[in-house]
């Protein structure tokens, strides 16, 4: 396969022509495909019997100093696994370091890293294709040949050494992967895993260690051998009806009676949830996509799309030992539910031998400086609509059977030979940009890459102000069917960025697929090519022992 | 007591909002949140079945419309409420594309949608769009559909003001969500909904009947849907009823 010889439209046209398979449910003029598991009774998890785990934290293989500041270097592979997921039965995955989620990388800010990805899978199990792959670190405002530009793919037996800047404040990121046409099906066979940016103002602020806990929310559907189900022929969207946390069918896990820091992503294909606890007890949000949030605020739910990471405390010190409380969706428009798709996970307050937790939950969060100001950048908390030099509107829809943004595709994008931006403004500038979904019955939860946006407006709350979740950084944006929500960003591309061209897209990755994504430039458009400025080579070093910092018990 | 006292207070609310034709429903029980697959029933663009039918359904003839390029949106509804007014087809109620059908939008989904008094036929509001001709729309389509037109009563448990519980209920949006557009109303004795537009599943009532009764502190049954109107609407018992006319539409 070569890049960008694909087209896509004739693949859709194809497709729509065959139609889907599995359970159809019709949604924006075509039909999600949402799967029922065809496992046996004996192989079926039951929700809350299974442990909770963490992901392994990676080690780095090398750390130091040099003229610019602190670095250090990771090595992930992608490869094949074989995951205990369903009783009874393996599931082969395909991962970072073959295990799903990926291993969580930390990273303070101010450290540079190098991660180097080797690609050693082969075929797709899912579209027997080879298996290329491209790594976006996903909440990071990279150089564009190091953003995972969806052409900048690597093919089986090659790798690619990403490099990241790292100077933003504190946050959940991501990494997983982005390539082109095959989005969907990699993540969905296991590619994605959790990356922490800390700083000091985090570390002082929010809970730590033990008490900061990353749960990575997905839905899968399984065949009667146990292995992953995934069809995305419909080209509008893949439900499965088990839900994982961090890997594990409806975990349970022990809690002590203290505040605990969950950092919330949901990693699936195109469901959303609400996540809500089940005594109806108020969930405190202290991290959005963009970091730390000025303002807590305590919610009875909030609405949760694919990728979008919301940090939220949960104070276990209230209940008495014993007591159990599940966390639940309560799910929301244009989703497809399963008899347990309304379960999430379960907590169990358990006792503590050590001296009661004295965290205090913050009303208020201090984010420390923010980095280059003296280049002209903002803390987005702090954007107003008077700085920005232009507005836009970026309208998701379907046109003429095809996932759109503004009336483009991602196929127009190759056409251009890649010049073709939906805008171009230069570092710092600040605009506005109106999203804008009338596409249907359907939701869309759209990413814009680089960037951290400021919600200011949505136009179906009675105040028209965002939701109260909402109120900090974000990279994605959920945008609900018949909804317009106005973003306000700052083209922050750091230092020693010129800027170059970014990514666009709706973050259901069918849509992504089928082709719901453009792209924009800061700065030059052909400054720092993505595909060009540093090729992935071939993979002649072979795999050293990976190492991971010592874990927590499972079941905690 | 208290629950006498809060019932005659529900009484009082929905006659003071002079909702003519209001019956209590045999409500069905509140459908769970987590239902079996696909039972959902709208999600994406299909016609959603429900059994809170009857007269909470009524049929219709909406109007979808592509204003030409550079029209203003808002410009575009305004012409046409007024030529309406006019043309004595009464006011016209506006809507989401979600009222019609699959196959329509399919083809297209229209920026704006109107949606005529009940009893004016496909073939009346065709013929007004076609002597209308308004000028700043590129394209229209006149379809039969069915729309949910209902009312969502919620009266708090003791220690809730209304206005608390309409402030839990916005914040937590769900309402939005699930509705899109809808009114509110705080009365001294509860919080009101009115919903008009694409038909509810029995899951989205539901979510709805919860979202609500949580902000109230009462159980999700306590939440009550009626019709906004009289008269006997559509019985979806059997499915949904052949709606007649197919689509009319033109270019200008």
């Amino acid at each position: 396969m070569e890049n960008g010889k694909v087209s896509r439209r004739n693949l859709l046209r194809g497709a729509m022509a065959l139609g889907g398979g599995g359970l159809i449910v019709a949604t924006a003029g075509g039909e999600v495909i949402a799967a029922s598991s065809k496992l046996a009774a004996k192989n079926t998890p039951t929700p809350y019997t299974n442990m909770f785990r963490r992901p392994p934290v990676l080690m780095p293989l090398e750390t130091g100093t040099d003229e610019q500041g602190p670095w250090a270097r990771y090595r992930v592979t992608e490869k094949f696994g074989q995951a205990a997921i369903v009783p009874g039965l393996t599931t082969t995955i395909a991962g970072y370091n073959g295990i799903f989620p990926g291993p969580i990388i930390k990273v303070d800010q101010g450290t540079r890293t190098e991660l180097r990805v080797a690609n050693q899978m082969t075929v797709n199990p899912i579209n027997r294709k080879a298996m290329g792959s491209v790594t976006h670190l996903h909440g990071s405002a990279s150089l564009p040949q190091y953003d995972g530009y969806a052409n900048d793919w690597t093919a089986p037996g090659s790798c690619k050494t990403y490099k990241y800047p790292n100077w933003q404040q504190a946050r959940t990121l991501w990494y997983h992967d982005h390539m082109h046409l095959m989005t969907s099906e990699n993540v969905f066979m296991g590619l994605a895993g959790q990356y922490h940016l800390s700083d000091p103002y985090e570390k002082a602020q929010l809970p730590q260690g033990e008490y900061d806990v990353p749960l990575m929310v997905s839905d899968m559907a399984f065949k009667a051998d146990g292995q992953v189900a995934f069809d995305d022929s419909s080209h509008e969207g893949f439900m499965g009806d088990v839900i994982l946390v961090n890997g594990v069918p409806w975990p349970k896990m022990k809690v002590k009676p203290r505040v605990y820091r969950f950092r919330v992503l949901a990693c699936g294909i195109s469901r959303s949830f609400r996540f809500a606890l089940s005594n109806g007890d108020p969930i405190t949000v202290v991290g959005t996509d963009g970091g730390m949030m000025p303002k807590p605020a305590a919610v009875a739910s909030w609405r949760h799309g694919v990728a979008e990471r919301y940090e939220v405390l949960i104070d276990f010190r209230k209940y008495q030992v014993g007591t159990k409380v599940e966390l639940r969706n309560l799910s929301n428009k244009n989703n497809v539910d399963f008899a347990n798709t309304g379960k999430v996970m379960q907590f169990e307050v358990v006792a503590d031998s050590g001296s009661p937790d004295p965290y205090v939950i913050p009303t208020a969060l201090d984010l420390g400086p923010q980095p280059y100001a003296e280049l002209g950048a903002i803390d987005v908390n702090k954007l107003t609509p008077s700085m920005a030099k232009a507005r836009r509107t970026v309208q998701v829809e379907r046109k003429h059977g095809m996932w759109t943004v503004n009336g483009e595709t991602w196929e127009d994008v190759e056409a251009s030979n890649f010049q073709r931006v939906l805008s171009n403004p230069k570092p710092y500038d600040v605009e506005i940009w109106d999203i804008v979904n009338k596409s249907g019955g359907w939701f869309h939860p759209v990413h814009i890459h680089l960037i951290d946006g400021k919600i200011i407006a949505r136009d179906n709350t009675p105040d028209k102000k965002p939701y109260p979740w909402e109120m900090g950084g974000k990279d994605v944006f959920y945008t609900g069917e018949n909804e317009t929500v106005t973003v306000l960003m700052q083209f922050n591309t750091g230092k020693n960025n010129a800027g170059g061209r970014y990514m666009i897209h709706c973050h259901n990755l069918v849509h992504e697929d089928n082709d719901m994504m453009i792209q924009f430039a800061v700065g030059n458009v052909n400054d720092n090519d993505p595909v060009t400025s540093d090729r992935p080579i071939r993979d002649d070093l072979s795999d050293l022992p990976v190492a991971y910092a010592p874990s927590y018990p499972l079941g905690t | 007591m208290r629950t006498a006292a809060r019932v005659t207070a529900g009484l009082v609310l929905l006659a003071a909002l002079g909702f003519v034709g209001f019956r209590w429903i045999a409500a069905p029980e509140a459908v769970s949140a987590t239902v079996d697959a696909g039972e959902r029933g709208d999600a994406g663009d299909r016609q959603a079945l429900t059994t809170f039918d009857g007269a909470m359904v009524r049929k219709r003839a909406a109007i979808a419309v592509l204003p030409a390029d550079g029209a203003s949106e808002e410009k575009v509804r305004a012409e046409i409420q007024a030529a309406a007014e006019k043309a004595e087809l009464g006011p016209l109620t506006e809507a989401t594309f979600a009222v019609f059908s699959e196959e329509m939008l399919n083809y297209l989904v229209p920026p704006v949608t109107l949606v005529l008094p009940e009893g004016v036929k496909v073939d009346r509001a065709e013929a007004f769009m076609r002597d209308y001709q308004p000028r700043d729309v590129a394209f229209y389509l006149v379809e039969p559909v069915l729309v949910h037109d209902v009312t969502f009563a919620a009266f708090p448990a003791g220690g809730v003001s209304p206005q608390q519980a309409s402030a839990a209920q916005q914040a937590e949006g769900i309402l939005s969500d699930s509705l899109n557009r809808f009114d509110t109303k705080v009365q001294s004795a509860g919080v009101v909904v009115h919903y008009f537009g694409a038909v509810l599943s029995d899951a989205t009532i539901a979510t709805v009947r919860d979202a609500m009764g949580r902000a109230a502190k009462v159980p999700a049954d306590r939440v009550t849907v009626s019709a906004s109107l009289p008269g006997p609407g559509v019985d979806l018992s059997n499915g949904v009823p052949g709606l007649g006319d197919g689509p009319h539409g033109g270019h200008n």
